[in-house]
């Protein structure tokens, strides 16, 4: 809501400013939840700017998820699992509500854009380019003949994708070690994939400034998709041997 | 109803926290440990229940725990602070537990409630009840379904006079109706009220049986 808040006063500003009137559709609105940011080349001349918007969504998500699972299954887990007589069981329900949390997420993320944008797929290039430093986004779109539609779907599927990853991988990290260590390393890895553009840091699929289809050797959506099913199967896989092998209740100790 | 524990021992990062115990329980009666704090006591309800792996066997009604079944078939715990969904009042939150297993009805939910002196229209939800509302609730939890094996971790922790009574009469019913009941408690006067065998731990060890 915040950003879409920051989204409509820009939006504002540039129609005082430009005097043409510049509202943004819901695509532009989408657009600047998931734009994340452009290639960061370390130099003298050029500071490191925070994608606060990326990283507010992810720290948030990894903030909700963090220590559910973990707390659940010192307490009412143990009322859950004595009941059920299954770990594995206990585990899935945790998974899956993870997998709900992201998205529910994505829920608002939709329903605030449809909310403040207006209610058609046109894209402005003028607020990807003052607002976002999102430069070239038609032209890049022109290139890999990409419809507006086609576009929502990438952006979408992909941040969906990714983030999903992100949370159950942190969950992964916390039945391993603990809570905050979780979400240390999600930390480290959401900022670490905005820092370095890398295939290996599964943030930087998640950003729709450094797909390919807007960068030279950007991220390949294919890659994506297998890295983000990737990291999910095994932490799946993980959480199903390691409950297997806990002792449970011990959380607290 | 039996349970038979063979040479069960624990280490956790090297510290020994049961060390070969070997113990038989019987259904009807009610088994009180008693112990310093980190003596095992905990552990040992734990391991009963399947929470966590030991070495040795832990045999219930001839079936070994972590082999044929991974917890006992019928149990009711209390272990440590009960934790409920904190914006559920305390029947919705026992109606949840209840839907897992499928066993009883809201008739039985009220009645257990009743008899744990718990308000049956009390519109609160768990956010707000009070430390000793909060126990009776766990203590409801643990008994609703009638398990066959009932183990309830410091019971009278937060209780009142009254409550404490309760808690007397529920363990009576419990081992009456044939269930094998452990229960741990600080306070030996009041363990050795509550019990039928006393069983000491010291270390992880049994001390006394």
């Amino acid at each position: 809501m915040i950003s879409c808040l920051f989204l409509n006063m820009q939006a504002r500003g540039i129609s005082r400013t430009s005097g043409n009137l510049v509202t943004g559709s819901m695509l532009d609105y989408f657009i600047h939840f998931v734009h994340g940011m452009e290639r960061f080349e370390p130099s003298a001349q050029k500071a490191f700017q925070i994608p606060v918007v990326y990283m507010g969504i992810m720290i948030g998500i990894s903030y909700m998820i963090g220590g559910y699972a973990s707390k659940d299954l010192g307490t009412s887990g143990i009322q859950t699992m004595t009941r059920s007589k299954s770990r594995v069981s206990w585990m899935l329900s945790k998974i899956l509500w993870n997998i709900s949390v992201v998205m529910v997420v994505f829920g608002f993320m939709i329903l605030f854009s449809m909310i403040f944008g207006e209610k058609n797929l046109s894209i402005s290039d003028l607020l990807c380019q003052r607002v976002m430093h999102f430069h070239g986004i038609t032209e890049g779109m022109g290139a890999a003949s990409l419809s507006e539609t086609e576009l929502i779907g990438r952006a979408l599927l992909m941040a969906l994708l990714t983030s999903m990853a992100f949370a159950l991988l942190q969950m992964t990290i916390e039945l391993i070690a603990t809570p905050v260590i979780g979400f240390l390393w999600n930390l480290c890895l959401i900022f670490l994939s905005a820092y370095i553009t890398s295939p290996f840091l599964l943030g930087n699929y998640w950003m729709l400034q450094r797909s390919n289809i807007f960068l030279e050797n950007g991220m390949n959506m294919g890659g994506g998709i297998i890295a983000s099913l990737g990291v999910m199967f095994i932490s799946i896989v993980t959480d199903l041997w390691i409950i297997r092998k806990k002792d449970i209740g011990m959380e607290s100790k | 109803m039996q349970i038979e524990l063979k040479h069960v021992s624990k280490k956790i990062k090297g510290a020994v926290v049961l060390d070969d115990v070997n113990l038989t329980l019987e259904s009807g009666k009610v088994y009180g440990l008693k112990g310093k704090n980190g003596s095992g006591k905990t552990m040992l309800m734990r391991a009963i229940c399947g929470l966590i792996h030991t070495d040795g066997e832990i045999i219930i009604d001839g079936e070994t725990l972590g082999k044929q079944i991974s917890f006992p078939r019928s149990v009711g715990v209390l272990i440590e602070n009960p934790s409920f969904i904190a914006g559920y009042t305390g029947m919705k939150n026992l109606q949840i537990l209840a839907s897992i297993q499928n066993r009883i009805g809201e008739d039985d939910i009220r009645q257990t409630l009743e008899e744990i002196g718990l308000d049956l229209d009390d519109k609160r939800t768990f956010r707000k009840y009070s430390l000793g509302m909060k126990q009776r609730l766990g203590i409801a939890a643990a008994i609703m379904e009638k398990p066959d094996i009932v183990i309830l971790d410091e019971p009278i922790n937060a209780l009142d006079e009254s409550g404490a009574k309760q808690v007397r009469e529920i363990l009576k019913s419990q081992k009456e109706r044939g269930a094998v009941c452990i229960v741990a408690c600080h306070d030996t006067e009041e363990l050795k009220f509550l019990s039928d065998e006393i069983i000491e731990i010291h270390d992880g060890r049994i001390v006394e049986g």
